[in-house]
């Protein structure tokens, strides 16, 4: 098994990294986890993948698509840029996610810009090689087809909620989406340190009434904050702002 | 396009599917009712709604109700009602998942169907946090202009009102701006496009 940190300081170095093989792999929830050992076989032959720093790009919007991108480790956001340059998160993913299928599905180029939001391995799959093993499986592709339903689901709430609900209800759902993605760490905060500019993309607001609603969902005994980490104290009362028909 | 014409037509001739004549308003599926089938346009716009909020339109050689299949739940998760005359064949979930499995064509052009959605639902939220509703309403009057390759939007205020996401009269205040700039002609029913390059360029630049 090839340990993250490993993976790091050999990065560091600039030596050749081993890329971990899909059936060697610790992840077991990722899509393609389930396919037939001897696919997994297919998928790694030629596989890549590279070690990327906080904020640095994975793939940029509207690039010729080069691959399929798995998560190996780490945390991802996919933006979109608007038409005054302000970015919009579309999605974040976390260690077994997929990046760009859409793009590789729909043949089309990347319809987002990948961004690490923390140290990331990333693998890189070649194209023709999972398009061949799409052909050959059906249930993938079947599987698939499920994924991008619930793509769909998620982007289809998120214009409901845009049009709906008002900030801060928008702003509690965006905390326990995040507490729901990528859990807790060790000292109970959300596993993943976002910007509160990144908090006004997610909901869709300014940065300022971004801040005012998390001060106002502090006081109300929610969420506790220090910097940019956030611990959830109260789901129950986060989960009833957040619904449109509570409190 | 030739080629999913021909994969639609086929698949229509393969199981004898009859077409179905709607008028304006009709509706196809409620949200909550159990999912026997999917809906593909063969002319004309369907809206999906989600209590009185236009999600998105399907417009023709789409297919409607596909998401709610997927999901794991088994009712229709929205409302899917005729925009505009149109044609539709109904598909057995029967027939459409055989074919998902079989039809590797038909699976493809499924799939990138969907691509294509999830990609406007994203562009339209996108747009809600950073356009303002005059710029909202200018790109949803040029984007349906050039789809339908004419001059006539056959949207009324409310439908329009919830596609931009404001309420009816910002959205009659917005088309009375543009209709004084002769950009447009707003009457019951519909806008007609009387410039749209001006339209264009006013979407870019604030007036």
């Amino acid at each position: 098994m090839v340990k993250f940190e490993y993976l790091k300081i050999m990065a560091k170095k600039r030596i050749k990294l081993n890329v971990p093989r899909c059936d060697q792999c610790d992840n077991r929830d990722g899509i393609l986890c389930s396919l037939p050992m001897n696919y997994k076989e297919a998928i790694s032959e030629g596989k890549g993948g590279n070690f990327y720093r906080k904020g640095q790009i994975i793939f940029y919007e509207d690039n010729h698509v080069n691959g399929l991108y798995c998560i190996y480790k780490g945390k991802v956001k996919l933006t979109k840029l608007g038409e005054n340059g302000k970015e919009h998160i579309v999605r974040f993913a976390k260690t077994g996610d997929l990046l760009g299928y859409r793009s590789l599905l729909g043949n089309e180029a990347y319809k987002a810009t990948a961004v690490a939001v923390e140290d990331s391995y990333v693998c890189l799959m070649d194209k023709n090689k999972f398009r061949d093993v799409i052909i050959e499986n059906p249930k993938l592709s079947f599987n698939l087809m499920e994924l991008l339903s619930e793509d769909l689901k998620h982007a289809e709430q998120k214009l409901i909620n845009i049009s709906e609900k008002t900030v801060l209800e928008r702003m509690a759902e965006a905390i326990l989406l995040l507490d729901d993605c990528f859990g807790v760490d060790d000292d109970g905060n959300i596993d993943v340190n976002l910007t509160r500019s990144e908090y006004a993309d997610i909901v869709g607001t300014t940065i300022e009434t971004a801040i005012r609603s998390l001060s106002s969902l502090k006081e109300d005994g929610c969420i506790e904050m220090e910097g940019k980490k956030i611990m959830v104290k109260d789901k129950k009362r986060l989960i009833q702002i957040a619904s449109t028909l509570g409190g | 396009m030739e080629e999913t014409n021909h994969i639609y037509s086929e698949l229509i001739d393969k199981y004898k599917l009859e077409p179905k004549s709607l008028k304006r308003s009709k509706t196809l599926f409620e949200e909550g009712n159990a999912v026997d089938s999917i809906y593909y346009i063969e002319k004309g716009e369907v809206f999906i709604l989600s209590d009185k909020l236009i999600l998105w339109s399907a417009r023709s050689h789409e297919f409607v109700g596909v998401s709610s299949f997927l999901s794991s739940e088994s009712a229709y998760r929205f409302t899917a009602k005729v925009c505009s005359d149109s044609v539709v064949y109904k598909i057995p979930i029967s027939i459409f998942k055989e074919e998902l499995i079989t039809n590797e064509t038909f699976s493809k052009l499924v799939i990138q169907d969907f691509c294509k959605r999830i990609d406007a639902v994203t562009v339209r939220v996108k747009n809600r946090a950073n356009k303002s509703s005059r710029n909202r309403l200018i790109s949803l009057l040029v984007e349906s202009s050039k789809l339908t390759k004419s001059n006539q939007v056959t949207y009324r205020l409310s439908e329009i009102s919830s596609i931009i996401g404001v309420s009816s009269r910002r959205t009659k205040l917005i088309l009375k701006e543009l209709e004084e700039k002769k950009l447009i002609r707003y009457f019951n029913g519909g806008v007609e496009i009387l410039d749209r390059r001006g339209l264009e360029i006013v979407g870019v630049n604030k007036f």
